[in-house]
C-alpha cells in the first residue's frame, strides 16, 4: 500500500506519489518527451503489445502485453486486439498501476492498442481508487472516418469510467502551428500539451509554493458521486492582467466546450510561476475566477513555483459539476392551458424515460465535452452527408488554420 | 416555423390575410427531434396566424427540407401508336406513366414527379400533340423522402388537430418565387440557405431538372464562429449579422471587431479576417457541394446564373462567393412585385412558394368539383411551375 494512503491526511511529509502512464507508440512517444524534459518525480509507465516501440527507451519502465496473442508486434490498427490484451493482461497491469495519489493515462487515439486498451485500463484504474484523469489525443479528420468513429466509441468507454477526461483534438491542435509545419512538428506540440496538462495538475502537489494542495483536495475534487470535470490551461508572460489570462483559458485547444455553459460546484486553479506571485494576485483571481466560471464555490487557489517557467505564468483550471444539480440550463418548459391539450406522444414519454435514466443523464454531459469540436451541434447524431460531418466547422475538418489576435 | 394564411377567390385571386412566425424547437435539418416542443411551437404558430387572420384554419399545405429527400432523373420512351405518326395524348399518358413508375426502395415515398420537356425522337418540344415522330420521350426529376420523416411531419400537424392538404418540397417552392419565366426558361439555379439546410434547384429549359438538400445553413456559421472565436451562440450570431461577409478582403488583417453586451466573457476583440475567413471556409465548401452536386459543366452550359435566397443570403458578398465557386454569374434574389413589402425578405421565398402552390391546388380543386373528377396532383403541380 502506499504510505500517502496510510498516513491518508493532508499535509503530512513525504512526496505524493504521482504517475503517468502512457498506452500505445504515440503516448510512448509522448512519454520519452517527458522522461527527458519533465519532472523527474514524477512515475512513467509505458503500455504497449508492441516490442519495438517498448523498447524504444530502455530507461522508460514498461509493460508488454499481449505477449502471447501478438508476441511482440503492434495491434496493426485493430482496436480489438488492444482491448483483448488489456483484459488478458488485467492482473500484471493492476500490479504496474499500483495505487498513486494520482494517476494520468495517455492514450493517442484512432489506432489499435491505446483506442482499444484505453477504456479497460481506465475502469481498472478506478477499480484501484487513486483519482484518475485521462488525456486522449483524437485522430485529426484527414485520418478518415474509421480513426475517428473508433477514437469516438474509445473515448466514451473511458469517459464512463474516468474521473477527468481531457480530449486533446488533433485538428484543434493544427490551429495552433504554423501551416507550414510538418507532421512531427504537430505531434511534438501534442506532447507539449500533454506536459501542460501534466504540470497544470500535479504542480500543486509535487512543487513548493504558497498555497500548495494536497492529495486530499484531488481526491475531493475528482472523485466521488457522479460529476463531469472540465479541464483547461493556459501559459500568459508575467503580468498578464486577469481578464486577458480568462480569455486564454477559453481559447486553450485543451478547453473542454461547454465552459461557457457550466456553473461548477468546484474551481481548482492551479498557478505556476518561476518566483512567488504576490498575495493580491492570489485573492484577485480567486474572486475573479470564481465568478467568470459562475462556480457555486469560491475557487480554491494553489500558488505554487518551479524555475523551469521562466518569464511565463501557467494557469490550470479544474471544475467539476455534479451531475443532478443542472451544469446545463435546458429550454424552459412551455406551459399550455388546459382547454388546448398539449399532444402526448409516445415518443416524447420514451425520451422522458430516457433522461431518468442516470447513465443517459451522463450521456448528455459527455455530448458537452464532444461539442469541443461541433458546438451546439453535438446534440444530434452526426449523420454525415457525402461521407462530411457537416456539423463540425469546415475549417477544422480541412485543416484551415484561423488566426487568433 | 413561418406560417402564412391565405383567402382564395372565386376568380382564383389570392389575399394574404395572415401571417406569423415563431422559432422552430425541437426540429434540426428537416427531422423532428422533440416532438412534444415542436408540436406545442406549431400550435403556437397556427394560433398566432389564426387570431392574426380572423380565421380558422382547417388544412395546411406543409413544405419539407431536409437530408432524406432525394431526387433521381428517370427518362422514358415509348413509340407513338398512330400509324400516320401522329402523337396523340395517350402516347404522352403512356410515356409519362412510364417515367413516372421507377419502383422505390422499402421506406421512401414518391413526393413530386416534375415533368422535364417532351422528346420527339430525340428533338426537345414543347407540345407534341399532333406532330409526328417515330418515337416519343420524357424525363420526370422524381422527388422521394423517407417515409418516417414525411410521416413524423404529418403526424406533427396532425397533433394540433389539423390536416396537410398536401406536401411540398422547400426547395421547389422557393425556386418558384425567385426565377422569373424567363431565368427558367434560360436555365438557372436557385439556392434557398436557411438555418439549417440548403436547397436547391436547378432549371433547364422552364423546368426543374434537379434539386437538393444539403443539411448546411445559417446555423452552421454561427456554429463555427461559437468554435473558432470561443463566443457565445448569441455573440456568435450578432457577429455574423453585423460585422461578417462571405469573402475575406486584403483590407480585413488587423482589423479587429469588438464583442459588446457579452457580460459573461466580457469584451472581446477579434480580428475581421478570422471572423470571415471561418465563413468563407464553411460557404465555399457548400457551394463547392452544390457545385458538384449538379455539375460544374452543366452548370456553366445550362444556366444563366445563380438566384440566391434563405435569410443567410443576407449575408454581405454571399453572392461574390457564390459566383467564385459555382462559375455562374450570381445575384441575390427577390420576389415578384405582387409580394407585399413586408414578405419581400429572403426568408420567405419558401412560404410563399406554398402558398403559391397552394392557390394552383385550390383553384383546380374547385375546378374539379365542378368536373368532377380533376387531373392528380401531378397535372396540378407541373402546370404551377410552368405557368408561375
Ligand atoms: N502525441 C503524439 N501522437 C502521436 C505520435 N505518433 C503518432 N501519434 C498519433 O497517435 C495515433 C495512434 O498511433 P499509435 O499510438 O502509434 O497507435 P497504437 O495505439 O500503438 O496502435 P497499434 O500500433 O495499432 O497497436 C496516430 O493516429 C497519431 O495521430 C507522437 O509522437 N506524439
Ligand atoms: N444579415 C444576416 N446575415 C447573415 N445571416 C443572416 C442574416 N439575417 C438572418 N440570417 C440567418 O438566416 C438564417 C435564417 O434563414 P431562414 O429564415 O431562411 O431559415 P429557415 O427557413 O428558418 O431555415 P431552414 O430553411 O433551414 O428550415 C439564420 O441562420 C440567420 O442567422
Ligand atoms: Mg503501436
Ligand atoms: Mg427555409
Amino acid at each position: 500500500m502506499n504510505p500517502a494512503d496510510e498516513r491518508g491526511g493532508p499535509g503530512a511529509g513525504g512526496r505524493p506519489r504521482i504517475t503517468v502512464v502512457g498506452l500505445g507508440g504515440g503516448a510512448l512517444r509522448a512519454l520519452q518527451r517527458y522522461r527527458r524534459e519533465g519532472w523527474a518525480e514524477v512515475g512513467l509507465l509505458g503500455l504497449d503489445t508492441d516490442a519495438r516501440d517498448l523498447e524504444a527507451d530502455r530507461d522508460l519502465p514498461g509493460l508488454r502485453l499481449g505477449r502471447e496473442s501478438l508476441r511482440g508486434l503492434g495491434c496493426g490498427g485493430e482496436p480489438e486486439a488492444g482491448r483483448q490484451a488489456a483484459v488478458d493482461g488485467r492482473e500484471e497491469i493492476v500490479a504496474a498501476l499500483g495505487s498513486p495519489d494520482l494517476l494520468f493515462l495517455v492514450g493517442c487515439l484512432g489506432k489499435g492498442f491505446a483506442t482499444g486498451a484505453l477504456p479497460e485500463v481506465a475502469a481498472l484504474a478506478a477499480e484501484s481508487g487513486a483519482p484518475c484523469v485521462v488525456l486522449a489525443a483524437t485522430p485529426f479528420s484527414f485520418e478518415g472516418e474509421q480513426p475517428r468513429r473508433r477514437a469516438e466509441e474509445s473515448l466514451a468507454g473511458a469517459r464512463r469510467v474516468a474521473d477527468c477526461l481531457i480530449p486533446l483534438p488533433n485538428d484543434l491542435l493544427l490551429q495552433t502551428v504554423d501551416g507550414s509545419d510538418r507532421a512531427d512538428r504537430l505531434f511534438e506540440r501534442a506532447d507539449l500539451w500533454i506536459q501542460r496538462a501534466i504540470s497544470g495538475v500535479a504542480g500543486p502537489l509535487l512543487r513548493p509554493g504558497r498555497m500548495t494542495v494536497d492529495p486530499g483536495t484531488y481526491r475531493a475534487t475528482l472523485k466521488g458521486g457522479e460529476s463531469r470535470v472540465l479541464f483547461s490551461t493556459c501559459r500568459v508572460p508575467v503580468g498578464t492582467d486577469l481578464a486577458a489570462v480568462q480569455r486564454e483559458l477559453v481559447a486553450s485547444p485543451l478547453a473542454g466546450a461547454g465552459w461557457e455553459r457550466a456553473r461548477p460546484d468546484r474551481l481548482l486553479v492551479s498557478v505556476g510561476s518561476r518566483e512567488p506571485l504576490p498575495m493580491s494576485t492570489f485573492s484577485e483571481w480567486s474572486t475573479g475566477l470564481t465568478a467568470f466560471f459562475r462556480a457555486r464555490e469560491s475557487a480554491t487557489v494553489s500558488l505554487w513555483n518551479d524555475p523551469s517557467l521562466g518569464g511565463e505564468v501557467e494557469v490550470t483550471l479544474i471544475a467539476r459539476t455534479e451531475i443532478g444539480r443542472g451544469g446545463r440550463e435546458g429550454p424552459e418548459e412551455r406551459t399550455r392551458s388546459p382547454d388546448h391539450p398539449v399532444h402526448q406522444s409516445k415518443l416524447a414519454s420514451k425520451r422522458r424515460q430516457a433522461a431518468a435514466r442516470p447513465g443517459a443523464r451522463q450521456e448528455e454531459f459527455d455530448d458537452l465535452l464532444a461539442g469541443q469540436e461541433r458546438g451546439f451541434f453535438r446534440d444530434g447524431a452526426s449523420e454525415p452527408y457525402a461521407g462530411i460531418d457537416l456539423d463540425k466547422p469546415t475549417y477544422l475538418r480541412r485543416g484551415i488554420r484561423i488566426r487568433h489576435p | 416555423m413561418r406560417a402564412l394564411v391565405g383567402e382564395v377567390f372565386p376568380d382564383q385571386s389570392l389575399n394574404i390575410i395572415g401571417r406569423a412566425e415563431v422559432d422552430s424547437v425541437g426540429i434540426a435539418k428537416g427531422r423532428i427531434q422533440n416532438f412534444r416542443q415542436a408540436s406545442d411551437r406549431l400550435g403556437e404558430l397556427i394560433e398566432r396566424a389564426e387570431s392574426g387572420a380572423g380565421v380558422t384554419i382547417d388544412s395546411v399545405y406543409l413544405a419539407l427540407a431536409g437530408a432524406h429527400l432525394e431526387g433521381a432523373s428517370h427518362p422514358a420512351v415509348t413509340r407513338v401508336r398512330d400509324p400516320s405518326n401522329r402523337v396523340s395524348p395517350r402516347d404522352l399518358q403512356r410515356v409519362d406513366r412510364e417515367a413516372k413508375s421507377k419502383e422505390l426502395a422499402a421506406g421512401r415515398v414518391y413526393i413530386h414527379f416534375i415533368r422535364n420537356s417532351y422528346r420527339l425522337d430525340g428533338r426537345r418540344v414543347e407540345d407534341p400533340v399532333g406532330m409526328t415522330a417515330e418515337e416519343v420521350g420524357v424525363t420526370y426529376w422524381l422527388l422521394h423522402g423517407g417515409e418516417k420523416a414525411v410521416s413524423e411531419h404529418i403526424h406533427l400537424v396532425n397533433s394540433q388537430s389539423l390536416k396537410v392538404a398536401d406536401v411540398i418540397v422547400s426547395s421547389v417552392a422557393s425556386a418558384c418565387m425567385v426565377a422569373s419565366a424567363e431565368e427558367k426558361r434560360a436555365g438557372c439555379l436557385t439556392v434557398d440557405i436557411g438555418a439549417g439546410t440548403t436547397d436547391y434547384a436547378l432549371y433547364e429549359h422552364g423546368s426543374i431538372v434537379r434539386t437538393g438538400s444539403i443539411p448546411v445553413g445559417g446555423g452552421h456559421l454561427t456554429n463555427d464562429l461559437t468554435v473558432g472565436l470561443r463566443v457565445l451562440p448569441d455573440a456568435a450570431e450578432e457577429l455574423k449579422c453585423e460585422r461578417g461577409a462571405a469573402v475575406t478582403e486584403p483590407g480585413d488583417r488587423g482589423e479587429t471587431v469588438h464583442l459588446y453586451g457579452d457580460l459573461t466573457i466580457g469584451d472581446k476583440a477579434i480580428d475581421l479576417s478570422s471572423l470571415n475567413r471561418i465563413l468563407e471556409v464553411r460557404l465555399e465548401e457548400l457551394f463547392e457541394l452544390i457545385r458538384d452536386e449538379c455539375g460544374e459543366s452543366r452548370l456553366r452550359e445550362g444556366s444563366s446564373g445563380a438566384l440566391l435566397t434563405g435569410g443567410t443570403s443576407r449575408l454581405a458578398k454571399v453572392d461574390t462567393l457564390a459566383e467564385r465557386v459555382l462559375g455562374i454569374p450570381a445575384r441575390v434574389a427577390s420576389h415578384p412585385d405582387w409580394v407585399a413589402e413586408e414578405l419581400q425578405g429572403p426568408e420567405s421565398s419558401t412560404v410563399l412558394g406554398v402558398l403559391h402552390y397552394a392557390l394552383e391546388a385550390e383553384a383546380d380543386r374547385q375546378a374539379a368539383q365542378a368536373r368532377r373528377r380533376g387531373p392528380g396532383r401531378v397535372g396540378r403541380f407541373s402546370r404551377f411551375l410552368r405557368s408561375s
